[in-house]
């Protein structure tokens, strides 16, 4: 073992060409993270034709170390445009930007990267010890267990929803609405397509979360723009003062690190959780990083403890903000290397991207499976080295995109609006190349405005457009393999549990919920 | 600010209309290919066919001399992407990855498409159907498997695809070709091999029907056992053990294919330029060292040849397609109008017990929106609109600077900030999305 170790550390941190392409590799993930509309898996598929001139190892580098990048990054537009650069970034967009607009970006961005980076190193972890067990439990995994994971899935926006459970399930069933339109896989025929063969693929989630979100936040800042005075209009600008030395070293230290690093030394067993429950979702093929840092998010405490609050000037509400972007952060970057397991053990793809690496990892007649760890020991050990290297890499390079982003709040509303808009067409359409994603994103950001005056969460609508075609698709895959009866849903054992367990979160929160009425209700009287 | 706002509004746009023209570099449309082609997909980022697609974009990128991109153009079963590929602009710039759904589609009735609609450009590959079953699964023969499924009192469970799908029709001409009613299986619709075989291990279904190659680690790992090929195998080495069907002394065959094909209508001498630029790639050894490794069998067919292939399968797909036996094997067990119904009703339900609790209310925050507010925000949508309208014909670039320099003036913004603006971002973009990046941008009729 320890010889395939040095081989290994030979093959990779040893090698200056391999810090070289991770280096070039991590600013193309924070390039293409940070446009709305190109997400993690487009990133790896736009790459996937260098790969074939690249050895193995550097090609697996660079995938490892873009998609980290691309995840995080996907933070930056969020944080400053409200638009959620990646899908995995939809599950805590109102508290980024909340915080945002209250001039505590680098607050937020700090917390995300280094939750991103500890996040990426515990899912390492998982990956490195005990990823050859773990893939078994991924195996056990029929479509009646993913029924029961994805309900458990949809419910966490409602659970999060503080002010009104109601309202965010309102917003859920209009995603899940959304999802029915077009040809799925279990019916015969389309839905409500409306003889127009563009609908037949669907709704996209991606231009509509550009709509719900960027396009939704152009119409404020536009309304906005008209009833203040253009002073106003300025976000509260970062502290950009002092000398060279101050901006480029003391600033990101003393604004975008430190605090957050001393936030998170409160936070080790939450830390901890979030990133064992994101390599756990990621591992389940069919599950994967989105919806790893939506349950990330649920689970997140809420309520600060006394002792993290040794910030005096955030608010209650900012520290919980601030619990939820690192907990949905370390989540969806440990599920990044929780995809790997069932691909490496099995050669199951635990998502679209590892879905291309096994492309590639037979493209350099490597075949994943079980073998793979005894036939090409250096190569799986090359490949947890690089998890490690991929996660520092991002500290530095994500620092300075923070810090390059920043400067986007110093451009005037005025002329910044119209370049949001171009990036929220060219996103829309960029992802299946079609104008009809382009109307889409249109009518989404109509709905998402509107939808936002009357105060209803519009997360949820994306999660139900994601989870709703994969949600019904494993309902009448298992009643249609237990033969019409209703008892296929929780016939294992495996899907019992986590039926158990979804009932009762549903029961706890109902009740939680007609208490709040009640006692609403006798102070009102 | 009245009279100088019009006519620096004019000058202005007359100014950058020639520097963006400058600086992004005129593209001249008499010489074939003088522009990005795109290669559409209509299987998603990660699959087989989409790795197959970026192969064949790549060297054909080499081979013609212009970026070729390709656009995964994803959903409905393929209606989505074939269907836009074959009703593409017939300017040869648009070719699609077509694969054997082309030839079933129709048949299910879910598009009127069918491979007449299309110019057929070379075929690439065939993939033999096989049969799976769990490491752990009492069938050791397909013979055990067919007196199973021909004895068993509850249908036998099985996928690979969603119904009707290519691997659903070559198990049922299997069971009726062996004489055996197809209302003894039940397939369950599972989109996609990978997820199907997942299925198979954890122990969801009996068997699973797919190609070798998608099989291939799962089969390496010992998860799985293949009881059968309908047709040749793939030569890569590994499936050497693999029994066929023709030694159980089984004549069916059947498999799935995939080509390039263009829109009908297709200039004659720009396919023969784009079939010689094929030709070329599928006979290069890079091509046949990548089909090999991934697993694809190589089977390469001309234009003349791969139509009347092509006819032929349709034929044959027909015939199983329409059979009774098929149709009997296809009994949905909850109607498409099921799951909207719950969803219908739960927004209804929710509707009224919020707008009852008077919790649609308004956001107290909210701004008031005035009528010289609303004014405003019509901006956006006229944007958009516009956008999706005009880009199509004048091009990205030309639209998105004009619309850019436009909404800035409205916006206050002075030209002298909003021409140089304009100048950067555009250009920039441009070349980040188109020429780095090769993400599609919507071309006009004078190329970009």
């Amino acid at each position: 073992m320890l010889e395939s170790l040095f081989e290994a550390a030979s093959l990779t941190i040893l090698r200056v060409d391999v810090w070289l392409i991770v280096l070039a590799a991590s600013i193309y993930g924070i390039f293409i993270g940070a446009i709305p509309g190109l997400t993690a898996t487009m990133a790896v598929a736009l790459f996937v034709p260098m790969t074939y001139w690249l050895e193995p190892i550097p090609a697996l580098a660079a995938i490892v170390s873009m998609v980290a990048c691309a995840i995080f990054a996907g933070d930056i537009p969020t944080a400053l445009l409200r638009i959620p650069g990646t899908p995995a970034s939809a599950a805590y967009v109102e508290e980024t930007y909340r915080l945002a607009q209250k001039g505590l970006t680098d607050r937020a961005l700090g917390m995300g990267l280094w939750s991103s980076v500890v996040g990426g190193l515990i899912g390492a972890a998982v990956l490195i010890l005990s990823g050859d067990q773990l893939a078994r439990i991924a195996t056990m995994f029929s479509v009646a267990e993913y029924f029961w994971l994805y309900l458990l899935g949809l419910s966490c926006p409602i659970l999060v929803a503080g002010d009104s459970r109601l309202r965010a399930a309102f917003a859920l069933l209009i995603g899940l609405g959304l999802s029915t339109v077009g040809l799925g896989a279990v019916h015969e025929e389309a839905r409500f397509t409306f003889g127009s063969p563009q609908l037949y693929q669907g709704i996209g989630f991606i231009p509509a979360m550009i709509g719900l979100f960027g396009l939704s936040e152009v119409f404020s800042s536009l309304a906005r723009l008209r009833t203040t005075d253009p002073a106003e209009s300025r976000p509260v600008p970062v502290r950009q003062s002092g000398t060279f030395r101050e901006r480029a070293f003391l600033h990101p230290l003393r604004e975008i690190l430190v605090p957050a690093m001393r936030r998170l030394s409160y936070r080790k067993s939450a830390l901890v959780r979030s990133g064992t429950v994101g390599a756990a979702i990621g591992m389940l093929p069919g599950a994967g990083v989105d919806i790893a840092a939506w349950v990330s998010a649920a689970l997140s405490n809420k309520r600060s403890k006394e002792e993290t609050r040794f910030d005096q000037s955030l608010t209650p509400q900012d520290e919980s903000d601030l619990n939820i972007i690192s907990d949905a952060s370390a989540a969806n970057s440990s599920a990044l290397a929780g995809c790997w397991i069932p691909s490496l053990v099995f050669g199951i793809p635990g998502d679209s991207i590892t879905a291309i690496v096994i492309g590639v990892l037979l493209m350099k007649n490597i075949e994943p499976g079980p073998a793979i760890f005894e036939k090409q020991a250096p190569l799986v050990y090359g490949i947890y080295l690089l998890f490690i290297l991929a996660n520092f890499m991002l500290l530095p390079i994500g620092l300075l995109a923070i810090r390059l982003g920043g400067y986007i709040v110093h451009i005037p509303k005025n002329i910044l609006i119209p370049i949001i808009l171009l990036f929220c067409v060219i996103g829309a359409y960029a992802i299946n190349g079609s104008m009809f994603d382009v109307w889409i994103m249109l009518v989404m950001g109509i709905v998402g405005f509107l939808f936002e005056r009357r105060r209803i969460p519009l997360g949820p609508i994306v999660l139900g457009m994601i989870l709703g075609g994969p949600l019904e698709e494993r309902f009448v895959q298992t009643i249609s393999g237990a033969n019409g009866s209703l008892m296929g849903l929780v016939e294992r054992p495996a899907a019992f549990t986590l039926g158990f367990i979804t009932a009762a979160i549903w029961i706890w929160a109902a009740l939680g919920q007609l208490q709040n009425w009640i006692s609403a209700n006798r102070r009102g009287s | 600010m009245d009279k100088p706002l019009a006519s620096y509004l004019h000058r202005s746009l007359i100014l950058v209309a020639l520097l963006t023209f400058s600086l992004t570099g005129c593209s001249r449309n008499d010489v074939y290919p003088s522009r990005p082609i795109e290669l559409i997909c209509p299987w998603p980022a990660g699959g087989g066919t989409d790795r197959l697609a970026r192969q064949v974009a790549h060297q054909l990128e080499q081979e013609l001399n212009v970026p070729v991109n390709v656009i995964n153009a994803v959903g409905g079963n393929g209606v989505t992407g074939h269907t836009r590929g074959a009703f593409a602009d017939p300017h040869g710039y648009s070719i699609t990855l077509a694969t054997v759904e082309l030839n079933m589609l129709h048949w299910r009735g879910l598009t009127s498409l069918n491979p007449r609609d299309v110019e057929p450009l070379c075929l690439l590959n065939r993939d033999a159907a096989a049969i799976f079953v769990s490491n752990d699964s009492p069938y050791e023969t397909i013979d055990d498997l067919e007196e199973k499924i021909r004895e068993a009192p509850v249908p036998l469970k099985a996928s690979g695809t969603s119904q009707g799908g290519v691997w659903h029709a070559a198990v049922v001409g299997w069971l009726i070709e062996q004489k055996i009613s197809p209302s003894q299986l039940n397939w369950i619709s599972i989109a996609g091999s990978t997820a199907s075989l997942q299925e198979l291990i954890a122990g969801g279904i009996d068997f699973a029907c797919c190609s070798v190659p998608e099989a291939s680690a799962l089969l390496d790992a010992g998860k799985i056992r293949c009881l059968g090929v309908m047709g040749n195998p793939p030569a890569s080495a590994i499936s050497s053990k693999i029994p066929l069907f023709e030694e159980s002394g089984i004549s069916w065959k059947m498999g799935g294919w995939r080509g390039i094909v263009a829109p009908r209508n297709i200039l004659p001498e720009r396919r023969d330029r784009l079939c010689a630029a094929l030709e070329k790639v599928c006979q290069s050894d890079e091509f046949a060292t990548f089909m090999n490794r991934a697993g694809f069998d190589c089977s390469y067919a001309g234009p003349v040849e791969f139509s009347s292939m092509l006819k032929d399968w349709d034929c044959e797909f027909g015939e199983i397609l329409n059979s009774d036996a098929f149709r009997s094997a296809q009994q949905p067990r909850f109607g498409p109008m099921f799951f909207p119904m719950i969803i219908g009703t739960g927004l209804l339900l929710s509707g009224m017990v919020l707008l009852l609790t008077k919790q649609f209310s308004q956001d107290a925050n909210a701004i008031r929106l005035s009528p010289q507010v609303l004014m405003q925000l019509l901006i956006v949508p006229a944007w958009v609109v516009i956008y999706a309208l005009v880009s199509p014909w004048l091009g990205f670039v030309l639209t998105s600077s004009i619309l850019l320099i436009t909404t800035m003036l409205i916006l206050n913004v002075p030209w002298k900030t909003a021409i140089p603006v304009t100048l950067i971002m555009v250009p920039t973009v441009y070349h980040l999305f188109a020429v780095v990046l090769h993400v599609s941008l919507p071309w006009g009729w004078m190329g970009w």
